[in-house]
Parts: C-alpha cells; sequence; structure tokens
C-alpha cells in the first residue's frame, strides 16, 4: 500500500474528481474490510459495512484531515458501523432465540478459514488488535486511542496474541 | 515461526480473502443514494409549526434545482434563476407544506386536509350531474381560491428576493444562501460529473441549517440534448434521515419552441411514498395548459380525478367534467387542469 498515493487520490477526491476514487478504494478496501470484519466475524455484513464507510467517506471527503492517517480514520469509521451493525445483529438474534449468546453461537458455527482459526485462538480484543496492527497497519498508539485503552494493555495483548497464534496456528504457519 | 513471518502470513492471507465490491458499485450507489446522517424528522420534531418553515425548504431546493437545471450556466456552481417557474410551483409546495404538516403518526391533519380539499371539490353527491348550473357555479366557486392562488403567485414572479446568496461561513461549503431567518442552504460545485456526448450529469451535495437543525441535500441534475430538444431533469432530495425525506422531481423540456414543465414532490416515510403532489405547465405557441395533481396513498387502486378547464380567465365559466369511481377519503386523488387559450 502506497500512503502517497492514498493522498493524492484523496486530494483529487477533495477536488471533485471522482475518477480518483478506484486507485483510493483499492489502496485502502482491505485495511477497511479487516476494520469492519474484525468486529462481524462475517464476510456477508464486512461488505455491507465496506459499502456504507466509502459512500459516508465520499460524502464528506471535505473534512477529512489530511495530517492524520487516512487509513485510521477509514478503520475507525469500519469500526463504529461495525458496531452498530453487530449490536443491531445481536438484538434480533436475541429476539428471535431468546437468549442474550445466541449471536456468538450463531456465528460460531461458521468458523473454518485461517481468520476463523484466529478468531477461535483469541479474545474479541486481541483478535481486533492484530488485524488492527498487522492488515490495517495502524500502531500501537493509534489502536491504543481507537480502543481507548492504555498504550502498554495494547502492547502486551498485541504479543501476548502472537504467542497464542505461533502455537495455535502451527498447521497454517 | 517468528513475529515477522506470522505477520507475513496473516498479510498473505487477508489478501486472499475476495471483496466483491467494486469502487465501481460504490460511486453508482453513491451517485443515487447519499448518505444522511440520522436525526429525528423535521415534521416529527415540528408537526404543525413546520408549514412556513417546509414551503421555505421546498421551495429553495426548487430554487437552487432551477439554478441549476433551467437557467443552463456555463460554471459548475448553482446559482439562483429568475424564478418564474418556481412561482408556479409555491403553490404546489403551499399545499404539500399543508397536506405534509400533519402528524406522520396518525396523520390526522394530512387527512383532515384531504378531507377538506375532498369536500371543496365534491361538493355533491356521486350521482349529480355536472350540467346543473347552480351545482357547477359551486364548485367552480370552490375551486376558486386555489386558481386565485396560483394566479397571484405566478404575478409575483419577481422572486428573486426570496433566494439571497450569501458569504457561506460553514467551511465544508463554498456557497450559502439565505432563504428566511435561521435558514441558509449551503452547497459546494458539483461533486460529481458524468457526461457522454447527449447527456450531462451532475451531483451535488448541500445542506440546509434551520437554526441548530441541519438537513442533508442532494441534488442530481441530468440534462440530455438531441438536436434542438433539450431535457433537464433535477432531483433534489431534502433527507431527514435515509428511510425520511422529501424528493423533488423537476423536468423541462423544449423543442422547436414548445416548452413542457414538470414538478413532483413526493414525502417519503420509512421510504414508502405518502403524499405525491405534481404540476405539470405545457405551452405551444399561446396556448398553456396547466395540470395540477394531488395524491395519497399510493396503494389505493381506484381513480378520482377532476379535470376543469378555462376558456377565458376573465370570467368564471369553466367546463367542467368529472369522473368518480369508488373513492375513500384517504385514497382521494385529485387533478386539476387548468387549460387557458389566448383569444
Amino acid at each position: 500500500m502506497s500512503t502517497d498515493e492514498i493522498l493524492l487520490a484523496l486530494r483529487e477526491l477533495k477536488k471533485g474528481n471522482m475518477d480518483a476514487f478506484e486507485s483510493f478504494y483499492e489502496n485502502t478496501k482491505r485495511t477497511t474490510y479487516f476494520g469492519a470484519y474484525a468486529i462481524l466475524k462475517d464476510k456477508m455484513l464486512a461488505e455491507d459495512v465496506l459499502q456504507e464507510v466509502y459512500l459516508k467517506f465520499l460524502s464528506m471527503v471535505n473534512e477529512v484531515d489530511e495530517s492524520k492517517s487516512i487509513v485510521a480514520f477509514l478503520a475507525t469509521m469500519a469500526r463504529n458501523m461495525a458496531l452498530n451493525v453487530y449490536n443491531k445483529e445481536k438484538r434480533n438474534v436475541e429476539l428471535q432465540e431468546g437468549h442474550d449468546d445466541g449471536y456468538e453461537e450463531f456465528k460460531l458455527g461458521e468458523r473454518k478459514d485461517f481468520f476463523d482459526r484466529m478468531r477461535l485462538l483469541l479474545n474479541d480484543e486481541e483478535y481486533e488488535i492484530v488485524i488492527l496492527h498487522v492488515i490495517d497497519e495502524m500502531k500501537h498508539r493509534e489502536i491504543a486511542e481507537l480502543l481507548n485503552i492504555p498504550l502498554g494493555s495494547v502492547t502486551w495483548k498485541y504479543n501476548n496474541a502472537i504467542q497464542k497464534l505461533q502455537k495455535g496456528m502451527e498447521d497454517f504457519l | 515461526m517468528n513475529e515477522e513471518g506470522l505477520k507475513k502470513v496473516i498479510k498473505q492471507e487477508a489478501q486472499k480473502i475476495e471483496i466483491r465490491t467494486s469502487a465501481n458499485d460504490i460511486l453508482e450507489r453513491y451517485k443515487v443514494e447519499k448518505m444522511v446522517k440520522k436525526k429525528k424528522p423535521w415534521y416529527l420534531s415540528r408537526p404543525f409549526a413546520y408549514g412556513a418553515s417546509a414551503f421555505g425548504v421546498l421551495a429553495i431546493a426548487l430554487g437552487i434545482g432551477l439554478g441549476i437545471g433551467l437557467n443552463n450556466h456555463a460554471s459548475n456552481t448553482p446559482t439562483i434563476a429568475p424564478a418564474q417557474n418556481a412561482i408556479l410551483n409555491q403553490a404546489s409546495y403551499e399545499i404539500l407544506a399543508a397536506v405534509t404538516s400533519g402528524s406522520v403518526d396518525d396523520g390526522t391533519s394530512s387527512q383532515s386536509m384531504a378531507r377538506n380539499l375532498k369536500n371543496a371539490f365534491n361538493p355533491y353527491d356521486t350521482n349529480d350531474v355536472a350540467d346543473d348550473n347552480a351545482k357547477l357555479k359551486e364548485a367552480v366557486g370552490a375551486f376558486e381560491q386555489y386558481r386565485e392562488m396560483v394566479f397571484d403567485l405566478e404575478r409575483k414572479s419577481v422572486s428573486q428576493e426570496f433566494y439571497t446568496p450569501i458569504e457561506s461561513d460553514d467551511a465544508n461549503y463554498a456557497y450559502a444562501i439565505q432563504i428566511s431567518d435561521g435558514l441558509i442552504l449551503y452547497y459546494n460545485d458539483a461533486s460529481f460529473e458524468d457526461r457522454d456526448e447527449e447527456e450531462v450529469n451532475k451531483t451535488y451535495n448541500a445542506s440546509l441549517k434551520d437554526g441548530n437543525k441541519t438537513f442533508d441535500v442532494t441534488l442530481e441534475k441530468t440534462v440530455e440534448t438531441e438536436g434542438d430538444e433539450v431535457e433537464t431533469e433535477i432531483s433534489t432530495k431534502i433527507f431527514t434521515d435515509r428511510q425520511n425525506y422529501v424528493e423533488i422531481k423537476e423536468s423541462f423540456e423544449e423543442d422547436s419552441g414548445e416548452t413542457e414543465q414538470t414538478y413532483e414532490l413526493t414525502k417519503f416515510v420509512n421510504e414508502s411514498y405518502q403524499t405525491r403532489i405534481k404540476f405539470e405547465r405545457e405551452t405551444e405557441g399561446r396556448k398553456t395548459e396547466k395540470k395540477f395533481e394531488i395524491e395519497k396513498d399510493p396503494n389505493y387502486s381506484g381513480s378520482y380525478e377532476y379535470k376543469i378547464k378555462n376558456l377565458n380567465v376573465d370570467n368564471n365559466t369553466f367546463t367542467l367534467n368529472y369522473e368518480n369511481k369508488d373513492v375513500n377519503y384517504d385514497g382521494a386523488k385529485y387533478v386539476f387542469n387548468n387549460e387557458t387559450i389566448y383569444p
């Protein structure tokens, strides 16, 4: 991913040149997708959120602060929207099934691939920190701000997660 | 495997995930459906007092629409047109404001308005005959107030002061228009432009501020040129949230001196249309035909309409033809057709 390319595309978008969107999207979509996937653990829902993030982004492109990480900005939007979707989905499942952990059970049944395995090995916070740091390339400091937890906790949980993955993902590595 | 190796594998696995949404998918959606903030619908927050503001909201959207669409400015900036045509719409807007000003929850006021309108135009039993002079006169009298309203507004067509360009005090928008005290429309140059040989499509983002309330506004303008024929279409949406908004569709078609102009205003509640008002004006030489339509309850399968022809505007000689099928108040549809032929 090229930060320069992203910034250049952003500036073109601010000028109203929508041709720049393809470059911008291709350079950022994966990080945004995983920002949502880290919360939702569901590919279809993550794609829905992905679309909503970029629609929102385009509608407010002139307000985007170029001095800050665009990727972190998108990841934050994705996370917040994903949390809304998560809570809504969870409520729906609770209503349908009549108990609190229905959503978790409903989702766990589908975990089969690499990221599903990761999800089983790590707790929610560890999983999100790994996704944000490794795929979204966010710094620990940025993650601490995003998750509103101390920097030391991010570093500790990240290291803990890496150890778990090194042991639990051997057959994938 | 060390940490760096593990990170590399995770990244590789992430690359394998197929993201089906393309940039074009998003742009297509962006063109037709802008993301809007979730707010309480204005017609719920100020149910009845909003009549005047709703009028302003709609009128300014029309104003900018006309500015963009009918004046064909070379620049990308929407400017305010002399609103001769807009003023005709004010009648539509006033009625729309009245119809939509009732509580959405129970629809009482809207229904009451609909009943009053219906009664005004239907003072007789459906079995009465149209050629009964006394009844016809009474029916024409009931229509007169609406006809006068339209004509009066038409006479006051110099409405430039209604839209006053001011300097934008919102960093997010380059331009602003003061509509009335506390009601300002902010907007930018076209945010999206798509063109081919015959068609130019532009999208504008705007924001309407009414005191502390803000409404997202989107405008989409399409100009199609084919020989001497030019057709302009403008769609304006004023959102309270994604499910609740007012949409104004305008079109203006000109071909060899003939013009056809339509305005269609639709209120959507929970993405379903509740009220639709349509105004058409067609000019051919010295003949002008106007048609005004209010429609409620799109699920109503029956039809109900009046057609009124005014052959001389200087007296109240109307020919009234009407057809009346199975009707209930909530599903009523009103069509006022006013045709003027100059001597």
